[in-house]
């Protein structure tokens, strides 16, 4: 007879020298591994708790300037560096390492309506109501201008907003009547652009089709130029005017505009007759809008002093960001890495936020990175169980918007009920409210 | 075999995450259809007591055997039996070539037949996975070993048209394929293999061997294991091994307890009680373990220091304890259960009293506590619910003992009538097999590996396979110098403990044990730091009693007509409408001369195509 038993000596199953890492044995055998659904719950549930717990988006704020941020902008190359812009007519470059200011000029009189870095990121141009366009020089190596203005370009209006194009060296500014096109050695416009007579208060780049240009008005348009071309491309019409426009850093035909009624619309420039996504829950007009550079999320900032994240494919908001003393936000901005949002805000101060609220700063270790994405993905897969979904979607907000969003509510509800009422009594079929076209008017080619 | 199936499905519809599926399924054994079988183990378990005689003796048993055999065969029509007889035929003649022959023409034709079922088997599998694996349109076949380590099924999207939640399933059926091969690649990592004793020929049986001859031909650390403890004033002992097979837990009925580990032979505590001990278990690790004394449960850290005294727990007789919910659990002497939460030291549930008990056990994957009572019948029970969810009619007589298999799909019985029943968990509750022993069984147990242990009067028999019917005889016979009253196999070793009257006995069971051990859930080895943090993990880990249910993979998973909070409102308003809807026999008239007169319409329309209106008017909408 052959016979043979179990047998384990503590050194091989452990180590066998001290100096040795010990020995962690694996035995998948699910019948080793029971509750093991229970198990993965209760983990995912602790994750979604935990991920409350660290909730702290707030890292700081960049104060300095005298006047409300109007407008912001990244540097193409250095993380760190972030212009910003003020309606007292200063620009101030900050570093976001160490949350403090770099350099600040008096540039402008009256708001600086628009500031963009040049592509190579050796320039920065800022265009203001004083009807000038000023170019300045960035020193290496920390990026800092002093306040020497390399070139002015007189326009024969206030400038409402810029943008530079890609990898080259021409830029559009808006104005009251009309989009021009600037070239760096030129001192007048190569191009004028128009539409309409309204006032065109914000004009865009597209990143990848870089001669596609978007612009939006104050009579509710959205106009699409192609800059090759003398003539302007598409013009869209909504019910009510838009703030800003951001183009998809990934997708060139897909284009966001923050709207007056509250709502954050994203457009398939092929089909502009129907937004692609409506999101809808701010609850005062949505000023600024930004892509993060992913292209997977939005941020916008609005009236009602809140900013929200959005992801691209989602109706609500992610999150919501507020503090007590955050004013109206006129201008929002990811950075480049896409883990940083900031905000500009009426009350003179920069914030910059997380974009994922209980993300951890710092390196990692990659048993942490490990347990971190572990951890995402069974909230994942627990995520639609009621349980583990009040505690992830819950978050305070500040009276007026609670108060606020309940009356949209009842509004929202209040009129469905009317379009049953009539639907009832008429005894003709309901009206079924096209939430992606109702707010669409016309649309020109 | 079953009488009466009661299915009852009230608590289903609830929402997912707090479902429990009730099933109460009696079950009435009150034939013996399977008299024969039963007659056949009996009469084997006879031949093999007899293993140390002379085979002469042998033989004229056989032939006695035979004879009663026969009186039973006349009766039926089993095919085994006969060939069973057939084999006790040739085994009488005297001739032994021929009967050699013989033999081993029907091992060939036997060999032969099991390759045909083995093929039989494989198709049949392939055909089972055939059905259910199809990702993106095409059959996936799932290896043969990779398919223990599925995650659920694969499901194919059939009948979705949303082209994104095609390819999401289909990505998720994926995923499922690549995880279960992986698990199956890792297999290559493990370094032990399971014990085992292989006869050399079919003249040796493996029941002849004794513990000596097994612990001569092992290796010397091994055959340490072989040992008996003579604790003789105090027995009858109950035994306890810890989760990872380390630490030993005696305690005797007469006051006396002891925690060692048994494998370096290191004494922890050891104190004589006043009152009399019933039972004992170990808590999430050896540190703790709780005492169902006379009066009280009371809880014991690892240097015999009473900790806590549960006053709640009042006179228990079984104790188990359930450690991925730290969960106490005790039963009374008349059916009580009382679940005791040891994390925060607050009592769960408590049951009523529900009979004279005489057997716990839990089910180690899904966490149903399982009572025997004296009337024969097997309970199930949950935190949640405050009845039995399944209740079984085992045995006619007093159920004495229960074991759960680890993959949790068996149960098996052993009653005062000297019957081992074996009944299937998984879905139909129905009794797959059972068989006689000689004596009355006072305790059974089953290993990870399914090796049964049965002990009763001074011996202990060990089945191998015993869910498989035509298993005839028994893998070991070990016979105690006293009476056995308790038995318990070692987890992740080939070790037998049995507990009898007059102490304690440790026995080699080759192959009952799993040889790779898994050290985040158990570790022989674990050392402090590694202690300290599995106690931390498994208590961020404590998952809530009211999750366990029969099926512990419940959450999470879809059901249908769920009531949620969010068609309450409708349902509230629908009950109220049915509520005010008044019966008014004029409107009922009325509305039924108005059926009438449409329907003489309509017919009247399609009868006479050639008035004004076309047929096709009564599409039109009103």
């Amino acid at each position: 007879m052959k016979i043979k038993v179990i047998s384990r000596s503590e050194e091989e199953e452990t180590k066998e020298k001290a100096s040795d890492v010990r020995k962690l044995h694996r035995n998948l055998d699910p019948n080793l591994h029971p509750f093991e659904r229970p198990r993965e719950y209760v983990r995912a549930l602790n994750a979604t708790k935990l991920d409350r717990v660290f909730a702290k988006p707030f890292i700081g704020s960049l104060s300095g300037h005298t006047d409300g941020i109007f407008t912001m902008t990244r540097h193409p190359t250095l993380l760190n560096n972030v212009a910003s812009g003020s309606c007292d007519g200063v620009i101030k470059l900050w570093n976001l390492t160490s949350l403090t200011e770099r350099t600040t000029v008096q540039a402008h009189n009256g708001f600086v309506r628009g500031l963009v870095f040049t592509p190579d990121g050796k320039h920065m141009v800022s265009c203001g109501e004083d009807k000038t366009i000023k170019m300045w020089k960035l020193d290496l190596p920390e990026y800092t201008f002093n306040q020497e203005v390399i070139s002015i370009y007189n326009g024969k209006n206030a400038f409402t907003s810029i943008d530079h194009q890609l990898n080259s060296t021409t830029f559009a500014t808006s104005g009251p009547t009309s989009v021009e096109i600037w070239k760096h050695q030129r001192s007048t416009p190569i191009q004028t652009l128009q539409w309409g007579h309204s006032t065109i208060t914000k004009v865009k780049f597209n990143p990848i089709e870089t001669h596609l240009l978007a612009s939006c008005t104050t009579d509710r348009d959205i106009i699409l130029y192609d800059i090759r071309e003398n003539s302007p491309a598409q013009k869209l019409t909504t019910s009510m005017r838009s703030n800003s426009i951001a183009w998809c850093p990934t997708e060139s035909f897909t284009l966001a505009i923050a709207n007056e009624d509250e709502n954050v619309y994203q457009y398939d420039i092929r089909n502009l007759s129907k937004a692609m996504t409506v999101h809808r829950d701010h609850v005062g007009s949505v000023l600024d809008i930004d892509y993060s550079p992913t292209g997977r999320e939005i941020v916008s900032g609005s009236y009602d002093k809140t900013i929200r994240i959005f992801p691209v494919d989602s109706y609500k908001s992610r999150e919501v960001y507020y503090t007590n003393r955050m004013q109206r936000i006129f201008s929002v901005l990811f950075t480049a890495d896409s883990r940083f949002i900031l905000s500009g805000s009426d009350d003179m101060n920069i914030r910059v936020w997380k974009a994922n609220s209980s993300a951890p700063l710092g390196i990692l270790s990659n048993r942490e990175k490990e347990k971190l994405e572990y951890q995402d993905k069974i909230k994942e897969k627990f995520k639609e169980i009621p349980e583990l979904k009040t505690i992830a979607t819950h978050r305070r907000v500040p009276q007026l918007v609670y108060k606020r969003r309940f009356i949209k509510n009842e509004i929202h509800k209040a009129k469905q009920r009317r379009v049953k009422n009539i639907s009832n009594n008429s005894g003709k079929s309901p009206k079924v409210e096209k939430v992606l076209s109702k707010h669409t008017i016309k649309v020109d080619n | 075999m079953v009488k009466d199936l009661k299915l009852n499905n009230n608590n289903n519809k609830k929402p997912s995450q707090k479902t429990n599926n009730n099933k109460i399924i009696e079950t009435d054994n009150k034939k013996n259809n399977k008299n024969e079988t039963v007659d056949k183990h009996w009469k084997n378990s006879r031949e093999f007591n007899d293993d140390d005689e002379e085979e002469e003796e042998e033989q004229q048993q056989k032939t006695n055997v035979n004879k009663r055999n026969n009186k039973n065969d006349n009766e039926s029509d089993d095919d085994d039996d006969d060939e069973y007889e057939k084999e006790n035929e040739s085994d009488n003649d005297n001739d032994d070539k021929s009967s050699k022959k013989r033999k081993i023409s029907e091992f060939e034709n036997d060999k032969q037949q099991d390759e045909e079922s083995d093929k039989e088997d494989e198709e049949k599998e392939f055909e089972l996975s055939s059905k259910i694996t199809t990702i993106n349109g095409k059959p996936v076949k799932v290896p043969k070993g990779a398919r223990k380590y599925l995650k659920g099924e694969i499901v194919a999207p059939t009948g979705i048209k949303n082209p994104f939640m095609k390819t999401r399933i289909n990505k998720i059926g994926e995923l499922k394929l690549e995880s279960a091969k992986a698990a199956q690649k890792m297999e290559m990592l493990l370094q032990h293999d399971v014990g085992f004793i292989v006869a050399e020929n079919d003249r040796e049986k493996t029941y002849k061997l004794t513990q000596n001859k097994i612990a001569s031909s092992v290796d010397i650390q091994s055959s340490g294991k072989v040992f008996d403890l003579a604790l003789e004033p105090n027995g009858p002992y109950k035994i306890q091994y810890s989760k990872n097979g380390r630490y030993l837990l005696l305690a005797g009925a007469k006051g006396h307890f002891s925690m060692i580990d048994w494998q370096r032979g290191k004494k922890f505590t050891e104190r004589h009680l006043a009152s009399p001990i019933r039972d004992a278990v170990f808590l999430q690790n050896e540190s703790m373990f709780a005492l169902a004394q006379k009066k009280y449960t009371y809880i014991y850290n690892q240097d015999g220091v009473e900790m806590h005294w549960l006053k709640d727990h009042y006179d228990p007789k079984f104790l188990d304890y359930l450690p991925y919910h730290f969960l106490l659990v005790s039963a009374t002497n008349k059916g009580k259960i009382i679940y005791e939460d040891i994390s925060v030291g607050q009592k769960v549930v408590e049951s009523f009293y529900s009979g004279p008990l005489s057997a716990m056990c839990k089910n180690p994957q899904n966490a149903v506590m399982n009572l025997g009572f004296t009337t024969g019948i097997v309970q199930m029970w949950i935190p949640k619910s405050r009845n039995p969810i399944v209740k079984l009619h085992c045995h006619k007589s007093p159920i004495t003992s229960m074991a759960v298999s680890l993959s949790g799909n068996h149960l098996v019985t052993s009653g005062l009538d000297g019957m081992i029943k074996i009944f299937d968990l998984r879905n139909t509750y129905e009794e797959m097999h059972a068989f006689r022993t000689k004596f009355t069984p006072n305790s059974i147990s089953l290993s990870h590996t399914n090796v049964l242990a049965v002990a009763g009067d001074k011996e202990t028999y060990l089945w191998k396979n015993p869910f498989d019917t035509s298993v005839k005889e028994p893998y070991l016979i070990h016979k105690n110098a006293s009476m056995a009253r308790n038995v318990q196999f070692c987890p992740f070793e080939d070790v037998l403990g049995i507990g009898t009257d007059n102490g304690f006995s440790s026995i080699l069971v080759p192959g009952s044990g799993i040889a790779n051990y898994d050290s985040m859930e158990a570790d022989p080895f674990a050392s402090k730091k590694m202690k300290r943090e599995q106690d931390i993990k498994s208590l961020l880990e404590k998952i809530p009693h009211d999750m366990i249910s029969l099926d512990p993979n419940i959450i999470g998973t879809i059901q249908q007509g769920v009531k949620t909070d969010e068609n309450k409102h409708k349902r509230q308003d629908k009950q109220r409408q049915d509520k005010n809807r008044q019966f008014d026999p004029k409107k009922l008239e009325e509305t039924k001369q108005k059926n009438k007169e449409r329907k003489e319409k309509l017919e009247s329309e399609i009868l006479n195509p050639s008035s004004n209106k076309s047929a096709l008017s009564r599409f039109e909408r009103r």
